[in-house]
């Protein structure tokens, strides 16, 4: 990593600078400027203008030396520092102000060139601290080449330094530009904003002015009198002449209109472009005033697509972005202004987030909500109509009132109408994972994108009739911005709350720890059950990066989703992720086999490969595992004759422990290459895996209730039957969920509403964790409800299901003769002591393989998984029942909770000493090693 | 399930809100008595009306407020529910918190009570303010949030 050249030498920190000597000269301009009209007024009040040039001129120059005097004086008593933890500014003539903020507490530097100062190349530095422009420190006027020195150096203190983004210098130039507005594209949105500002800027103008003006401008006589007579001309011309000139007016108020907004727009936008740099988005606009702002992406708290009544029409939208250093200036933050959405697509990921995919599970504002709102609504132009009734009783003349009145009421009512129908059929809000959605709006609506991580808090309100219906609004703390959902049932509020809350409390667990802590960082994995210290989590860009950062690191683990429940993802010293790594995919002659990037995760693996006609022949039931992690754990789906991820692999390019690259396959390297296929990352970090594909196809799933026993007797010949079979168990409960997966006809529209009712599931959850003895009952009323449900599509969105609920897993294979009464015998266990085991238990099965580290390698296995919801104890659970399966002769899931020793492994696995020993020589350091696989596999 | 799990408020803040209210009642009721003496009015009309409205606010009203109003305090957030008409709830994640004041009225001074108040950066909920809790209660509440509060940058 080279550093670029910088363009100015930085400034040492603890040094006083100066703003550049031309400052004072653009200083004195500037104050000229804004002091010539009062001094000609002045000079015009006191009649001294009368006296000719021989006063005029003496009363310039005497302006201009005061005014270059002050403006020599306010540059010689400005001076700054950039410290080691803040910027100071001094200034003042008489009474001096000294300034102090600390590098963290800056939000945003912009850099900005107004016109007179630009004449002179000067710009003016401004460090935003979102305290509404009150703590903001300007440093006017710097050379552009200073000032661009300035900003990096105060990005780099400003907390870029905390994420580890600094060490990673790219120079300027060769940042991608993310968007941009040519001549023709500004022309157009000029044309749309059309805006009749300026005859309002006029009108107040001439009320502020009128003094100024030779006539008074509020006397109607003298207008009358004025126009007396071409108004008295107008009346007499023809209906055609008066047509005409109206026209004239409407056609001349458009052409001002369009003017203004062409003009306006021009001024603001002229040269937009919006690159994407290692610090930030860059966004620089601007025709006289040029403007220069870089927004950090990690200062993003949420994104706001919107567009308008007419250019809606036409597909154009505008994407501005929700960060703390808004509120300095409204409208600061447009990133796009006037865009298609398939250019802005590309802008949101810039950003971090995602636009709703299309298979987005919206939900609408509760019925009752709209039904409610709208009646109250109704309330005004009822008392309106019944107020002209009464009033034609008492008084003959208000009776004619009652036609328009009725009339007015009644088109009302009608509008009202329509938007409740609207805004039934189109508001909608929806929350996955990461991502909060809402879109609201009747003719120009706008769609909310918010990072449930950056959310600040969250709140449910109800007012009186919301009590008593049953629905609440829920309102957001977002910095910067506001959201809310408004009108939902309270269940969904309180879910919403719910996934909410547990993202941001996982996040803010996340967090680096105070500065205090010598700066150590947090990961945890996604159920929040483990968390490692590590020195740093760094994201590599290529393998040169990963290579070095291994090369570097005295202990080393990568990590995906982190849905691993064993801390396989530990490490004290260096976590990696290969989220960031560039890469795509490559499809082999033969069409039977790809190369993907190891860090994708499944979701987006499956999703290009779909694109390409191709797909997996198998797939768990969650998918943002990364391929890597997956294959290296054993990660499985089901299926009488299919094999887990791990077979799936071909070849595997490591970064090895030296840090250097290498290709492993089957032929090239057979030891390596069959200890790798399930590795648990002990031999090197894979950046690139050979899998086998398939034709792309289309599934049906299937679910049903059905009983317990007859699941005994009959799963045998309906795992026959079907390609994928799988059921889930409550322990509690007498029936259990049976699902299946088959191939279906790819001409069937595809329906993916998911049948699974999460949001029921998550309250019983809750109460079942309030009141543990009530589990069993909640479970055997759950279960009471009819299940019954189908969807179908492509293979890749069938597959997996949506896991919002934070569980904790144990699970293990069993010889899959055993399976079924080994799970008797657990669930026995768990009735005869009434246990809370909140979560149903998981029964699939999966295909023998031949790999070392594999539990399916001594024949097909049947997999049992238990789950506990997460904030539940599950510890002494998972313990008993872990006896259950070890006595039937089960063997764990490498990445769910077991409690294997060495010597449990050498005796369940014949090759672990051979794995071992190709560990040792791949690893001799042991750096792919922490305490938890040093236990196992040193 | 939700409404059973709150913690109350310190019960001392019945009487805050009773006095408040007293405070609030006197000068209308010294205003209905001058009414009702000098105004020339029928016996009662406005006297009977004000007394009793004023009972109910300094009887009945600050005991439903009161009823609810409630907090809970999880490992993670805080959650304040208040209001009678208009019905809030909030949760506020420690980790989201970016100071804490704990505010004590001459008032509150009296029954020895103070508020909590959870300042975050949202634009919205900018500071929840949690009333009617025991001053002690509060300090030490602000102690323990305050171990979670976390640097970061927006």
């Amino acid at each position: 990593m080279s550093e670029p050249r910088s363009p100015a030498p930085a400034p040492a920190p603890g040094e006083w600078r100066r703003t550049s000597p031309l400052s004072f000269v653009v200083g004195a301009v500037l104050s000229l400027r804004s002091a010539v009209f009062p001094m000609l007024a002045a000079l015009i009040g006191t009649g001294a203008i009368r006296q000719g040039w021989g006063v005029i001129v003496p009363a310039l120059l005497a302006m201009g030396l005061v005014a270059a005097l002050f403006s020599f004086l306010a540059w010689r008593k400005f001076r700054y520092r950039l410290g080691e933890s803040d910027i100071r500014v001094e200034r003042g003539l008489l009474s001096r102000t000294a300034r102090s903020v600390p590098y963290e507490r800056i939000q945003d530097v912009s850099l900005e060139q107004r016109l007179v100062p630009r004449l002179f190349g000067m710009v003016e530095v401004k460090f935003e601290t979102g305290a509404g422009g009150k703590d903001e420190v300007r440093v006017r006027y710097v050379s552009s080449e200073e000032a661009i020195a300035l900003r990096e150096t105060v990005r780099v203190r400003m907390g870029d330094a905390a994420t580890g983004d600094a060490a990673i210098g790219v120079t300027q130039d060769a940042s991608p530009i993310l968007f941009a507005m040519d001549g023709k594209r500004l022309a157009t949105f000029g044309l749309f904003e059309f805006s009749l500002v300026v005859f309002a800027v006029l009108a107040g103008a001439a009320q502020q002015f009128d003094f100024l003006l030779p006539f008074d401008i509020w006397d109607t006589k003298g207008w009358a009198a004025l126009l007396g007579d071409p108004g008295t001309a107008l009346q007499g011309a023809s209906l055609a002449a008066q047509v005409i000139a109206a026209a004239l007016a409407v056609a001349l108020l458009s052409l001002v209109g369009l003017a203004t907004g062409i003009i306006r727009t021009a001024l603001r936008d002229y040269g937009f472009r919006l690159e994407d740099t290692p610090k930030g988005l860059r966004r620089r606009r601007g025709l006289l005033t040029r403007s220069d702002v870089i927004m950090p992406v990690h200062r993003v708290q949420a994104l706001v697509l919107r567009t308008g009544i007419i250019r809606r029409l036409f597909g154009w939208h505008g994407l501005s972005v929700v960060s703390l250093a808004q509120d300095a200036k409204a409208g600061n933050h447009v990133i796009v202004p006037f865009a298609r959405m398939a250019e802005i697509a590309p802008v949101v990921v810039a950003t971090g987030l995602m636009l709703p995919p299309a298979q987005t599970d919206w939900h609408r504002p509760s019925r009752r909500q709209i039904v409610d709102s709208t009646l109250l609504s109704l309330i005004p132009p009822g008392l309106a109509v019944l107020a002209a009734g009464i009033g034609g009783r008492w008084f003959d003349q208000a009776s004619h009132a009652l036609l328009p009145v009725s009339v007015a009421s009644v088109t009302f009512v009608g509008l009202l109408c329509a938007r409740a129908h609207f805004r039934w059929h189109h508001d909608r809000h929806a929350i996955d994972d990461q991502h909060l959605y809402v879109r609201q709006g009747w003719f120009a609506p706008r769609l909310d994108l918010a990072l449930l991580a950056k959310l600040q808090s969250v709140e449910i309100v109800q007012g009186p009739i919301a009590q008593r219906r049953g629905y609440a609004d829920v309102k957001f703390g977002l910095a910067g911005g506001t959201l809310m959902i408004s009108g939902i049932s309270l269940e969904e509020a309180r879910a919403i709350r719910a996934g909410a809350l547990h993202k941001i409390n996982q996040v803010v667990a996340a967090v680096p720890a105070p500065a205090d802590q010598s700066g150590a960082s947090v990961w945890s994995n996604w159920s929040g059950s483990v968390s490692s210290h590590p020195r740093a989590v760094l994201r590599p860009r290529d393998e040169l990066e990963l290579g070095m950062a291994i090369g570097e690191a005295r202990s080393v683990r990568a990590t995906g989703a982190g849905h691993s429940f064993m801390p396989l993802c530990q490490s004290d010293d260096l976590i990696v992720s290969l989220e960031d790594m560039a890469g795509t995919l490559s499809i082999a002659p033969d069409g039977q086999s790809v190369r993907a990037p190891a860090g994708w995760s499944l979701k987006r693996l499956t999703a290009a490969l779909w694109g390409q006609g191709l797909a997996l022949a198998n797939q768990g039931d969650v998918n943002p595992q990364s391929l890597a992690g997956s294959l290296a754990t054993g990660t499985h789906g089901t299926g009488r004759e299919l094999g887990s991820l791990a077979t799936f692999a071909r070849g595997f390019r490591l970064v090895m422990a030296d840090g250097e690259a290498r290709w492993c396959d089957a032929k090239t390297e057979p030891d390596l290459f069959a200890a790798q296929r399930l590795s648990l990352g002990l031999f090197g970090i894979a950046t690139e895996i050979e899998i086998a594909v398939v034709p792309a196809f289309h599934l049906i799933e299937r679910t049903r209730k059905i009983s317990w026993d007859e699941v005994r007797e009959s799963f045998d010949q309906l795992a026959e039957q079907h390609r994928h079979i799988e059921f889930f168990l409550f322990p509690h409960a007498d029936d259990v969920i049976l699902k299946t997966l088959d191939p279906t006809d790819p001409c069937d529209p595809p329906l993916l509403a998911d049948p699974a009712d999460e949001q029921g599931f998550g309250r019983m959850l809750e109460i079942g964790r309030a009141t543990p003895d009530k589990v069993p009952e909640l479970q055997r009323r759950m279960m009471a409800e009819p299940i019954e449900g189908r969807r179908w599509g492509p293979a890749h969105t069938i597959f997996p299901s949506e896991r919002t609920l934070r569980f904790e897993e144990m699970e293990y294979e069993m010889p899959r003769a055993a399976g079924l009464d080994t799970l008797d015998e657990v669930v026995r266990w768990i009735r005869k002591g009434q246990l809370p085991v909140s979560f149903p238990f998981e029964y699939r099965v999966v295909a023998a393989d031949d790999i070392w580290m594999s539990p399916m390698n001594q024949g097909p296995v049947a997999a049992i998984s238990m789950h506990q919801y997460a904030p539940m104890p599950w510890r002494e659970l998972f313990g008993q029942a872990e006896a259950i399966f070890r006595g039937n002769g089960g063997r764990p899931h490498w990445a769910k909770r077991h409690t294997l020793s060495r010597a449990d492994v050498d005796a369940l696995y014949p090759m672990a000493e051979r794995f071992r020993e190709v560990r040792r020589s791949a690893d001799p350091a042991g750096k792919f090693l922490n305490a938890h696989l040093a236990e196992l596999f040193s | 399930m939700d409404e059973s799990e709150l913690t109350p408020l310190d019960p001392n803040y019945v009487k805050l809100l009773r006095l408040v209210a007293v405070l609030l009642v006197l000068p209308a009721l010294v205003g209905a008595i001058v009414l009702e003496y000098r105004g020339g009015l029928p016996r009662g009309v406005v006297l009977v009306p004000v007394a009793l409205l004023g009972l109910w606010m300094i009887v009945r009203t600050p005991l439903r407020r009161y009823r609810a109003r409630g907090y809970r305090v999880d490992v993670d957030q805080l959650r304040v529910v208040r209001g009678l008409v208009f019905n809030s709830d909030t949760i506020v994640p420690f980790g989201r918190v970016q100071h804490i004041d704990v505010d004590q009225g001459p008032l509150e001074r009296v029954f020895g009570l103070g508020t909590l108040i959870l300042h975050t950066a949202g634009n919205h909920n900018a500071s929840v303010s949690l009333p009617g809790l025991a001053h002690a209660d509060a300090l030490a509440m602000r102690e323990q949030i305050r171990a979670h509060v976390k640097r970061e940058t927006m």
